[in-house]
């Protein structure tokens, strides 16, 4: 008999035995004194401390949690990739992106460091599909066209994942993390932006932010295609920004717009 | 919110449902889901999978008095699955530890091939179980079914780990003879 198949007869265990075992205590006096003893510690240690940091944090994910009307999830950060970025594989993104600039309005890229994440789910049973959206700010370190004269932005994604075949959309939330520095493609909310692929979601992106984050992007070692990990220098992406050949003349002669 | 009312959210196809399922159940859910596969991805899919199955199995299922239960099977089965396609490569330790405490006792001579078949041996088990003392039946479903490590049983039931390992060893025991007694060659 193979192991497994233990395991998976178990499922046939019947209801009452597992509730009992789920709130089985065992040795109630005990651990009704060891209750005691660890909220007395915590009832000090906050008395000492005078500052209960979990707690704002809390309300501060509560807040945009109940705003949603969405489950709170803890963003799960993946190690980023050490990618092969260059810059003569990112000229080509810079092209396009000049390109489309002259068929949407309100559209930004701007270069900028995370913060404030905060990742909440939404679950759709039907068509089944879980999307992830992320609320962060952006710190603009460099922006390259129209991003209004402020130091931060509210952005937004949204994400798709998995269930049968809802397609997925936007950047994964995995991709963003506090601190990272990337180049971010913004759209505002007049855009004209094909948003069909959220609306599922029954929201507007822009009741919660000033822009949805279309694409972080980061070069492979193919070319410009894209997820972008935020591991350019600094100083790359100013010589991206000041120098690359996406200046007016250069796009204008390549593309004739 | 209380399970009823939840599970009336599902009755009458109110998405609802999921999000208080979530609410109450969700970290419960996906804490048990992760002992198994060892996965926060892989947890968080099971979850999913969860509400989904939760979804289209209610109606016609009505798990009332059992909710917690009928959720927690869905995403045990599902962990289960991921373990099992990906096999000994990727076993967590956990899972490791557990199928071989089993494999002690139980040989590969047999397999159970149908549902049917499982849910025969599930029957024995439930006897076999029910036969036992309340401790040891609690701790061989929290090790075996919730796939709870020693330490956590030792900590949650406030009995030394060595005792755990001891009635572990006894009801594996037990077990294998029972089966034996049973007609399962094991």
């Amino acid at each position: 008999m193979n192991t497994y198949d233990i395991l998976y007869s178990m499922d046939y265990i019947e209801n009452d035995l597992i509730e009992e075992a789920a709130v089985y205590n065992g040795n109630k006096k005990r651990r009704i004194i060891i209750k005691c003893i660890s909220a007395a510690c915590v009832i000090l240690a906050v008395g000492i401390t005078g500052i209960n940091i979990q707690n704002s944090i809390s309300i501060k994910n509560r807040d945009i949690t109940q705003r949603f009307g969405m489950l709170k999830v803890d963003p799960d950060v993946e190690k980023p990739l050490k990618l092969n970025a260059t810059l003569s594989n990112i000229y080509p993104y810079f092209e396009y992106l000049y390109k489309i600039t002259t068929e949407y309005d309100n559209f930004d890229v701007i270069y900028g460091t995370v913060k404030n994440i905060t990742t909440v789910k939404k679950i759709i049973p039907s068509p089944a599909s879980v999307y992830y959206i992320t609320a962060f700010d952006i710190d603009i370190i460099k922006s390259y066209r129209v991003t209004p004269e402020k130091e931060t932005v509210k952005a937004i994604s949204i994400s798709c994942k998995r269930m049968a075949s809802a397609p997925d959309i936007g950047p994964s939330y995995f991709n963003i993390s506090e601190g990272q520095s990337s180049i971010f493609t913004l759209w505002a909310k007049n855009a004209r932006v094909d948003w069909s692929g959220i609306e599922d979601l029954h929201i507007d992106p822009y009741d919660y932010a000033d822009y949805v984050v279309s694409t972080q992007f980061d070069t492979d070692d193919n070319g410009a295609k894209i997820a972008w990990y935020g591991y350019m220098t600094f100083e790359e992406i100013q010589e991206l920004f000041d120098n690359a050949p996406y200046n007016k003349e250069y796009l204008l002669e390549k593309y004739g717009t | 919110m209380d399970d009823d009312k939840i599970i009336d959210l599902f009755l009458a196809r109110d998405e609802r449902a999921i999000t208080e399922t979530s609410s109450k159940y969700g970290a419960f859910l996906f804490s048990a889901a992760e002992r198994i596969t060892a996965s926060s991805t892989d947890a968080d899919e099971c979850v999913n999978d969860t509400y989904l199955q939760a979804w289209n199995g209610i109606p016609p299922a009505e798990p009332r008095g059992y909710f917690r239960t009928y959720l927690l099977r869905i995403t045990r089965h599902a962990a289960l699955d991921i373990c099992r396609k990906r096999d000994a490569e990727k076993r967590s330790a956990l899972m490791t530890e557990i199928t071989e405490e089993l494999e002690n006792c139980l040989s590969d001579r047999q397999t159970a091939e149908s549902a049917v078949e499982y849910k025969e041996l599930g029957a024995l088990i439930n006897r076999f179980l029910k036969q036992q003392k309340e401790l040891d039946r609690n701790i061989f479903i929290r090790r075996y079914y919730m796939a709870h490590s020693v330490e956590q049983i030792s900590k949650s039931l406030g009995i030394n780990k060595n005792r755990v390992k001891s009635v572990l060893f006894r009801t594996r025991n037990k077990l294998k003879v029972y089966l034996e007694s049973e007609g399962y060659f094991v």
